[in-house]
Order: structure tokens, then C-alpha cells, then sequence
């Protein structure tokens, strides 16, 4: 399965919130990454089709999305940020009108939720009201629902945000579950969630692609831009000021920071092993002076 | 039919919904029972116990079909007190008949509760040829002046209240409350209220919006279902209501005279209807609920447009004041001003006086009852809001 993003641009007023972007996604777990009012929530709007671009085109497989109609929408599956979902809904009620909604048959429904109750280890609470739900169990539901029509592209919003270290880890274990013959998408700026699954990571800012790259061509390209600098306290601040810092670590003699730079930020500094977080810090952090 | 009952479950079919219902019902019971014990209904409980009973003994010996022996009873009653009452007789000789105990309060008793009735009902047939009358009489006047509107109109009055008569008598003071009861309206609106202004806001809310826009059936489907549970919710609600204040009047006063024509009730003395009180009291359910459903409506598209429940709260009460005071103008003279005043549902739901008189508007060479106006116009306002509603949830969308 192919999902080819086109060109497309969305504009708000004069405001670009997507400019020319073009990608292309195949089966697996793509990482959205990039800074707050980058146009992530633009682009998956434009994805799920809630919001129309005002160029480019979207295409599943070759087909304009746009001329497959509602049957487009049986094929994607959608966790949105901050979900509350209905209090008053029991887990399964909720569930229930999930498969309605998305024209699940009769038939299959029981079941459905069954199995994807299960894998989310939610098995134990259908009969419980959403509203005494935990934060992660509401997400768990969410990724619950977001499957009920076994969609072959699944958009994940900031999925892990306001979770805890346990809820996150069991929340990156599930999403990993997913991926056969399906492109699923994760937004978020938790650079962590995304390198440990995602098989590309795709970066945008100011509604266009800045990169997109496996993790490991990611941190290959900064390779020579990641630094480690032992110093003292008056060095290290004025270097915090100029540099993006990916780590500060105080020590015995000082500190220790790591600095992404394109060159050398200071006499002693050191080439050290790139990770996301630089490559986040690269692309996204202090402009150099 | 599933999408339904979520539609139902998610807003309506709600603990703090289920609560306010009893709640409000029993309100609405207290309200007409001590209403009723007050005497504000029936006003012969505002008697003495021995006065109820001669009220109560009388009214037994007249109420029901008008017969010639009902008549001669009332009429020698009527003369013998009336004799006693104006040269002060005084109280009592042997053997003369007696209801409380005292002639003169007997007297006041007949008049007040039962004579005033039963002579409405006896000349009625009376009343109805006056008026037939003169109404033929004024045919031909404004057909010779070439003024063929009128004509239309006393034709009209003419054809409307000919040979009408009331055949039997009935107290009518718990029908006529019941019909003057509006209290009922402001818990249903209270109700509507809570139920209907989170459908669009409590979406937003719970980030459910997006979720909605990403499936088939979350789209216009759902609008559509969103709004048919929400006017199946505000007519269950007005039935609701209204059975409650049916039930609670029956059982309390004993609705008697139901078969009798609308016009047997003094207030509907120039009702243009020709129906009994019943379907008379069944129309009126269906106009509430026309009333309530447009209600309903506009509280939609302010929960879509505001979101939040205190100011959707907010402008629904601008809303109602503004409606109430236009329903005040719609008996004028001033078409434009009646017209306004005509299509909005409080004038729907509260204005009596529509069907109790015979108002109407000319338009050309035609006129139209007011009271059709307002049905007409209140649904077409219906229309005129769901076009707005679906118009606003595409733009959204």
C-alpha cells in the first residue's frame, strides 16, 4: 500500500499552515516530528480528509483519495489529541458506537472489540464508564477504537502525551503490534516514542518537509555536528547561550554538554554518537550566531 | 436505528437527565395540587365543608344532559331562593329544603356554581343564531358594496358558528385551568434546555469532533441523527409534561364534559373550531409539540455555534424573551407586526386567544385564521432552521 501526499498546501488567510509538502509512505510506522505549530495537525487533518488542501493531492495506491469517497473513510483509523471520549459510555458502549460509526458489520462487531480489547489489555474494563478511566487506559481505548474498522492507514496524534514512563512504554509495545500491512503515522513531539518504533521519521516545519529518513540516515547526516565539551560554569552558559544544547550534565569539574553544531563550538569539544534528539535539536533548534 | 440510541444514550439518556425529570415532575404535581387545594382551580374548594357539599349535592341534580326536568328544577330553585335571598326571608321554616343549612348561602352556591353554567350551555344555541345571523345579514350588505373580502369573512362566521348548541352541562373551571396552565412550559424548556445544549459542545469538548469528521457515518449521518434524537427528545419531554398535567388534573378534579363541543367552555365561547374538548386537548398536545420541536432546533444550532452550555444558556433566554415579547403582537392590527408576532413558538405554545376568537389576517383577496398562520409559519420556520443547522455543520465540517 502506497500513500502519496502530492504537493499539497493549505492556507489559512495569507498563512501558510501547509506549503507544497510532498511525501510518499508505505506499510509501517512513520514518526511526525516537529516543533508546536508546524503543521502536524494540518497535515493529518488533510490525511483524514476532515480538511481540504487548497493544492496538491492525496493518493491511496494511485487513486485520488478524494475520488474514493466515504469508502476512504473505512480505511483510516484516528487516535486525536487529548481524547476524552463520552464519560457516560460504558468501554464496550463505547466501543459499540465506534463500529457503528465506522459501518462495521453487525456480524464482526462482538468480536472486533473483543480482540482489540484484549490487545490492549482492556478486557477486564468493558463494563466500566470512560469518564474512571485513567489517562492511559483512555488512550489504550483510544488506539482501541481507532482499529475497530482494521484500517490500512492509522494517524496517531500525540498519542503519548500526559502518559507516564510505564503507560508510555506499554503504549509504544502496542503500536508496535500494528504494523502489518498497515502505514501508521504517529505525531508527536516526543522525540523518544519515535525512535524506538517508527521505521522513518518524517520532520516538518512551517508546514514543509525538512526531512524524512530512517533513523539511522537521520543521525548519519549530523554525524559531524554532534559535540561533547567538558567545562566550567561561566563556559558553560555563555555555550548555552550560542548553541542548541542537546544534554546538560553537571559534573565534578563543571558541566558536560552536548552541543549539535555545524562546527567546532569550543577548544576541547569532542565528536560524539548522534541520536533523534540531536537530529530534533539540528533541524528545529537555535538558530547559530 | 443504533446510531439512535447513542445519539439518545450520549446526551439524553443521562443520570443528571433522568433526575431533573422526576424531579420536575413531581414539581409540576406540587404546583397543581396546592394549586388545587388553594381553591385557584376549582374555586368551590375555597368553601366551607358544608357549602362544598350543597355545591357539590346541587351540581349533582344538574350536571350531565340538558333535560326539560333539569331546567324546571334550576329555574323553581333559582325563583324560590331568589325569593327568600331579595326579601330577606330569613332562615328557616320547617320543611323547606335546604343544601347548607342557610337559604341564602344556597342562593349565592346556585348562582355563582351552577345557574351561571347552565344557562351559558341552555343559550348558547341562542347566541350561536344571533351571530349566524348577523353575519348573513352582512353578506349581502358587503356583496352589494362590491366588498367581497368582507363577505368572505361573515360567510365564513356564518357557515362557522351556525346551528351550534350545547347539549349538556358540566362545570368547566379544571378544563379551562388546565388550558390556562403554562407552568409545565417553563420546566420543559428548563428540560430542553439541559438535554440539548451540550449535543454539539459536549463533541467539542471530549475532542470527539475530529473523531466524528474521520468516519462514514460521522458526517452528515450523524448530524442528521443528532437531530432527530434531539426532537425526539424535546416531543417526549412535552408529552411527558402534558401527561403529567393531564393525569394530575383528571385525578384531582375529575375531568367531566370531554365530548361536549369546544364552545362549551366560556372562554371559547367565539373559538372558530368546531371540535370537542378532547380533540381540541389533543391538537393542542401536537401544537406544543410543534412549538417545543422548533425550540429544540434553535437550541441546536446555538449549541453548534457556542459550544458552551452557559452561553448557549445565555442566548436561549435572550432567545425566549425575545420570542415572548413578539408573541405578545401578534393580535394587531398591524399585519407586519402580527406576523412577526405569529411565527415563533412561544406564540404557538402560549397564545390561547388564537383559538378561542376568530383573528385572522387578509392577504389580496384572501384571509387566513391567525392561528393556521402561526402553525404555517412555525413550520416553516422549522424548515428554515434545520436548512441552517445542516448549512452551519457543512462549514464546520
Amino acid at each position: 500500500m502506497e500513500l502519496r501526499i502530492n504537493n499539497i498546501s493549505k492556507r489559512y488567510g495569507k498563512q501558510y499552515a501547509l506549503k507544497d509538502f510532498t511525501v510518499s509512505l508505505n506499510d509501517g510506522i512513520y514518526g511526525l516530528l516537529g516543533p508546536n505549530g508546524a503543521g502536524k495537525t494540518t497535515l493529518i487533518n488533510t490525511i483524514l480528509g476532515i480538511i481540504k488542501q487548497d493544492e496538491g493531492s492525496i493518493e491511496l495506491d494511485g487513486k485520488d483519495v478524494r475520488k474514493l469517497g466515504s469508502h476512504y473513510y473505512n480505511l483510516v483509523g484516528y487516535l486525536p489529541q487529548y481524547p476524552q471520549f463520552y464519560k457516560n459510555f460504558t468501554c464496550r458502549e463505547f466501543m459499540e458506537y465506534m463500529c457503528t460509526l465506522k459501518d462495521v458489520p453487525k456480524s464482526q462487531i462482538s468480536n472486533r472489540i473483543n480482540e482489540l480489547l484484549d490487545l490492549v489489555n482492556l478486557s477486564d474494563s468493558t463494563a466500566k464508564r470512560v469518564g474512571a478511566f485513567s489517562g492511559g487506559m483512555r488512550q489504550r481505548l483510544g488506539i482501541a477504537q481507532a482499529l475497530v474498522n482494521d484500517p490500512k492507514i492509522l494517524i496517531l496524534d500525540e498519542p503519548t502525551a500526559g502518559l507516564d514512563p510505564k503507560e508510555r512504554i506499554r503504549f509504544r509495545n502496542i503500536i508496535s503490534k500494528l504494523l502489518k500491512e498497515r502505514i501508521v503515522i504517529l505525531s508527536t513531539h516526543i522525540v523518544s516514542d519515535v525512535e524506538y518504533i517508527a521505521k522513518e521519521v518524517i520532520m516538518i516545519d512551517r508546514g514543509s518537509l525538512v526531512k524524512k529518513g530512517t533513523l539511522k540516515e537521520l543521525t548519519e547526516q549530523i554525524a559531524d555536528k554532534v559535540w561533547e565539551i567538558h567545562t566550567d560554569d561561566t563556559t558553560a552558559n555563555l555555550l548555552m547561550e550560542l548553541y542548541s544544547i542537546g544534554n546538560v550534565l553537571a559534573t565534578e569539574q563543571g558541566y558536560c554538554l552536548k552541543i549539535v553544531s555545524e562546527k567546532c563550538p569550543a577548544s576541547g569539544a569532542v565528536h560524539v554518537v548522534a541520536n533523534l534528539d540531536d537530529v530534533f535539536l539540528h533541524y528545529f533548534g537555535k538558530e547559530e550566531t | 436505528m443504533k446510531l439512535f440510541f447513542y445519539e439518545l444514550r450520549k446526551s439524553f439518556l443521562r443520570k443528571y437527565v433522568i433526575v431533573f425529570l422526576i424531579v420536575f415532575s413531581v414539581l409540576d404535581v406540587t404546583k397543581i395540587s396546592l394549586n388545587y387545594y388553594q381553591g385557584n382551580i376549582d374555586p368551590i374548594l375555597q368553601e366551607n365543608e358544608s357549602n362544598q357539599g350543597a355545591a357539590e349535592q346541587m351540581y349533582t341534580l344538574t350536571k350531565g344532559s340538558i333535560t326539560q326536568d333539569k331546567f324546571t328544577f334550576l329555574k323553581k330553585e333559582e325563583e324560590r331562593l331568589g325569593e327568600i335571598y331579595s326579601k330577606k326571608l330569613g332562615n328557616k321554616d320547617e320543611n323547606e329544603v335546604t343544601y347548607s343549612g342557610n337559604l341564602y348561602e344556597d342562593y349565592r352556591l346556585l348562582k355563582l356554581y351552577i345557574a351561571e353554567g347552565f344557562h351559558y350551555a341552555e343559550n348558547y344555541s341562542q347566541y350561536s343564531k344571533t351571530i349566524t345571523k348577523i353575519a348573513e345579514d352582512n353578506i349581502g350588505y358587503y356583496k352589494k358594496q362590491n366588498n367581497f373580502l368582507s363577505a368572505m369573512e361573515n360567510k365564513f362566521i356564518a357557515d362557522t358558528y351556525s346551528r351550534r348548541n350545547i347539549t349538556s352541562f358540566y362545570r368547566s373551571d379544571a378544563v379551562e385551568s388546565y388550558f390556562d396552565d403554562f407552568f409545565s412550559f417553563i420546566l420543559i424548556l428548563i428540560m430542553c434546555f439541559l438535554c440539548i445544549a451540550p449535543v454539539f459542545g459536549q463533541e467539542y469538548e471530549t475532542n470527539m469532533n475530529v473523531l466524528l469528521l474521520s468516519s462514514k457515518k460521522g458526517r452528515i449521518k450523524s448530524t442528521i441523527i443528532k437531530m432527530m434524537a434531539s426532537l425526539c427528545c424535546g416531543a417526549f419531554i412535552t408529552l411527558w409534561f402534558c401527561l403529567v398535567d393531564w393525569l394530575t388534573y383528571h385525578l384531582l378534579c375529575g375531568f367531566e364534559g370531554l365530548d361536549n363541543p369546544i364552545w362549551a367552555l366560556p372562554s371559547f365561547k367565539e373559538s372558530f373550531l368546531n371540535s370537542t374538548i378532547t380533540h381540541f386537548m389533543l391538537s393542542e398536545i401536537l401544537l406544543r409539540v410543534l412549538a417545543v420541536i422548533v425550540i429544540v432546533l434553535s437550541l441546536l444550532i446555538l449549541s453548534l455555534l457556542l459550544k458552551k452550555p452557559l452561553y448557549v444558556g445565555g442566548s436561549f433566554l435572550v432567545l425566549l424573551g425575545g420570542w415572548y415579547l413578539l408573541s405578545r403582537l401578534s393580535v394587531q392590527s398591524d399585519m407586519l407586526k402580527s406576523l412577526v408576532g405569529l411565527c415563533n413558538p412561544v406564540c404557538l405554545y402560549l397564545n390561547k386567544q388564537l383559538y378561542q376568537e376568530f383573528h385572522y389576517l387578509e392577504f389580496g383577496t384572501r384571509f387566513y385564521l391567525m392561528s393556521n398562520i402561526s402553525i404555517a409559519g412555525n413550520i416553516i420556520l422549522a424548515v428554515v432552521l434545520i436548512l441552517i443547522l445542516f448549512g452551519l455543520k457543512r462549514r464546520m465540517n
